[in-house]
């Protein structure tokens, strides 16, 4: 499922330049350093190809692991998912 | 406090009070099952709290891939041992669990310092960074094929 998530969003990310994405996390529980990382894969690559990205929903408990990895310093977090879609739907690329 | 990256060449020192003992086929197949039980009995026995059990998913992920892939070289007839173990010192209480592989460990120099700016960006290398953060003991023994983690038991939320 890891694989499948990174490898997926790569190839639309690789497709779609200049690409808003939001990656829902509401439903996710339990993170791995293998997860942290396609994360980054993924961030690196939307950044890449002049895209943005914001992570919605992640649960509190989970905040600090994105805390200790700095990771919320250079990705951008939302509360919720519909907060962020809407933030770029009015400011688009 | 974030704890040193400590690998020991001499043996791990047993389990004070063993609590569970299995032994798995070196299969990912067998790992999510695996974190929920290790979970189960550390949450019955009062030892975890809610907000502990996302980073202890994430410690049990790293240490049984890490077993298992580099480890047992994901040869399911290598099997990984884990005991999970409690330690009590007056009215504190620690739990700790012991994974042990058949491979030969690693060398510390070849885990990412993620310390350094340009390692903020690796894609590889977290976990390791991440388990010495959270927890209050973490030790590599035989080399780095023996992992020992322990945490304090933190405001215990009872089962049931």
């Amino acid at each position: 499922m890891i694989a499948a998530l990174g490898d997926d969003h790569l190839r639309l990310v690789d497709r779609y330049p200049r690409m808003s994405l939001v990656l829902d996390l509401s439903a996710v529980n339990y993170l791995s350093s293998a997860f942290i990382g396609k994360l980054i894969a993924l961030f690196k690559s939307v950044a890449a190809n002049k895209g943005r990205m914001t992570i919605a929903g992640a649960k509190p408990p989970l905040m600090p692991l994105f805390q200790v990895t700095r990771l919320d310093k250079i990705i951008n977090f939302e509360a919720e998912a519909e907060k962020a879609i809407l933030f770029y739907k009015r400011k688009t690329l | 406090m974030t704890l040193p990256l400590i690998v020991l060449d001499e043996l791990a020192p047993a389990l004070p009070t063993v609590l569970w003992q299995r032994t798995v086929p070196s299969q990912l197949a067998f790992k999510a099952e695996l974190i929920k039980q290790i979970t189960a009995v550390l949450v019955d026995h009062g030892l975890l709290t809610d907000d502990d059990c996302p980073w202890l998913a994430l410690c049990l992920d790293e240490a049984i891939v890490n077993g298992m892939l580099h480890g047992n070289e994901a040869d399911a007839t290598i099997p990984l041992r884990v005991s999970i173990g409690v330690q009590t010192l007056g009215d504190a209480r620690r739990w700790l669990i012991r994974i042990d592989d058949q491979g030969s460990g690693f060398s510390p120099a070849d885990v990412p310092d993620q310390e350094e700016a340009d390692s903020l960006l690796l894609e590889h290398g977290r976990g390791i960074r991440l388990m010495r953060e959270w927890l209050d003991e973490l030790c590599y023994y035989c080399h780095g094929s023996t992992i020992l983690m322990g945490r304090d038991a933190r405001h215990p939320v009872l089962s049931g």
